[in-house]
């Protein structure tokens, strides 16, 4: 049978659109009801790991371009919004590995353009920054997700395995393991974490 | 078991102090600027042409469905055009209506003329022949042997003469009350008449190549009487469904070519047939 598509006449724009075909009737999620709510959430997580205006851009656009072409699977998600953010999060992870690879991080710009005679606070936040970028996007891409969701957002482990697709239970470890890593490889830090010796 | 809370150090504090939440308003006007696009896509494609395009996994899976149904229509079009079968029917008829079209406009004037000249290589010499459809009761031969030509005239009796009926019978037995052949026509006794040569072209046949690809391409199949005997080759224009060229092995040394051609009246030769040197 071949599939037919069609408006809703029963609901809102926001109720989207009815897929009618061999697996039955299914609905498809509009823009209003997948990405309204959850818009600003996307833009800041973006700009949380991204933090550069032209790549934060590219990364929505990308975010937007994979949700469309995924827009069946995440109608059919039980958390279709926690799977937008984890896929703003994957997409923006992706994007800091790209700028590790071409070795450009905001924090090393940043450094960049600071005079040699500012080694203060600046410098050292700057610095800081890279290192934590370069670790994020060190780690296996579903603790990065994790940690960035569980740290950065404040989502319950439910929520997480709700976008991961996996058990709470796995989230946790997911967290877990990436902030073991993330300590070890952070460790030189540690002085500068004690409040007494931050400049 | 060391509950997550449980850190080494305050890891949180350092990606928080990483990445702080503080959103400028260039990157949010950009990022907005995005998401207002793609609403408005969103929403057109919803409203307008979501009906007759489904969504790429679905395109996706549709090609996947055509490609997996060509390649299946592929393989058994190879299949069925591999394994041996007899000649197309139409292809003797189709000689034998030429033939005598041929002959009737001939006899009508018409400019269009049908030819076939045939090389015969023996091992001792070689020899040519130009058939001629003159008129539905009349072909000629020339045989050209050792530099000497000679030219035969054969008459069939008994030949229907409404034109209609000509090219309609196909195939007929213009030869039965024909008299006997002079010897040095023999060799191409089979293409003289429609009936002779559509025994020719029995057995079975294989797909042996294309030799031309212009939209009417010409294609040759190797004809099998026997097993293990030598194949004799046909090439057929696949767009007139004529015999272009036959090729038959005539034992030790000798082989038979005749080349057929459906050609303009007033171009020289036409008729009369051009003789490689």
């Amino acid at each position: 049978m071949e599939e037919i598509w069609v408006e809703s006449a029963l609901s809102s724009p926001a109720r989207g659109i009815l897929l009618l075909g061999m697996d039955g009737m299914k609905e498809r999620l509009g823009y209003e009801e997948l990405i309204a709510p959850v818009r600003e959430r996307m833009m800041r997580i973006i700009w949380r790991i991204v933090r550069h205006p032209d790549e934060a851009e590219d990364t929505m656009q990308e975010v937007l371009t994979l949700v469309w072409k995924k827009l069946d699977r995440i109608s059919r998600h039980p958390h279709p919004q926690a799977l937008v953010l984890r896929m703003c999060v994957n997409a923006s992870v992706d994007t800091l590995r790209k700028q590790r690879r071409r070795g450009r991080f905001v924090g090393s710009e940043v450094i960049g353009r600071l005079p040699d005679a500012a080694a203060g606070s600046e410098r050292h936040q700057a610095e800081t920054e890279g290192m934590v970028k370069r670790a994020i996007g060190r780690l296996p891409r579903k603790q990065a997700v994790a940690v960035v969701m569980r740290i950065l957002e404040g989502y319950s482990y439910k929520e997480i395995a709700g976008a991961l697709g996996c058990r709470e239970t796995t989230a946790r470890t997911h967290v877990l393991r990436g902030r073991a890593k993330l300590s070890h490889w952070l460790s030189h830090l540690r002085p500068s974490l004690s409040k007494e010796n931050v400049p | 078991m060391r509950s997550d809370e449980q850190k080494p150090f305050d890891i949180d504090g350092l990606l928080e102090q990483a990445f702080p939440d503080d959103l400028p308003a260039e990157a949010e006007e950009r990022m907005a600027g995005r998401l207002s696009r793609s609403r408005q896509e969103w929403q057109m494609t919803e409203k307008g042409t979501i009906a007759r395009s489904p969504s790429p996994r679905r395109w996706s899976l549709a090609l996947a469905r055509i490609s997996l149904v060509a390649v299946s229509a592929v393989v058994v079009i190879l299949g069925l055009s591999l394994r041996p079968s007899g000649p197309p029917t139409g292809l003797a008829s189709s000689l034998a209506a030429l033939q005598k079209a041929a002959s009737v406009s001939g006899q009508v004037g018409s400019d269009r003329a049908l030819e076939c000249t045939v090389r015969l290589e023996r091992e001792e010499a070689s020899s040519w022949f130009v058939i001629e459809w003159i008129n539905p009761e009349e072909t000629r031969v020339r045989v050209i042997l050792s530099g000497k030509e000679t030219l035969h005239t054969i008459r069939l009796r008994k030949v229907d003469r409404s034109l209609l009926e000509l090219v309609a019978r196909i195939g007929g037995k213009e030869t039965g009350d024909q008299p006997p052949l002079a010897a040095e026509l023999l060799p191409v006794e089979d293409l003289l008449t429609s009936s002779r040569f559509r025994r020719l072209l029995e057995g079975s046949w294989r797909p042996a190549g294309i030799e031309r690809l212009d939209g009417c391409d010409w294609e040759s199949f190797a004809i099998s009487k026997t097993p293990g005997a030598a194949p004799s080759r046909v090439t057929v224009d696949t767009c007139t469904f004529l015999p272009v060229r036959l090729e038959k092995e005539l034992g030790p040394g000798g082989m038979l070519e005749a080349v057929f051609r459906w050609a303009p009246r007033s171009e020289p030769g036409a008729i009369s047939g051009t003789i490689p040197s």
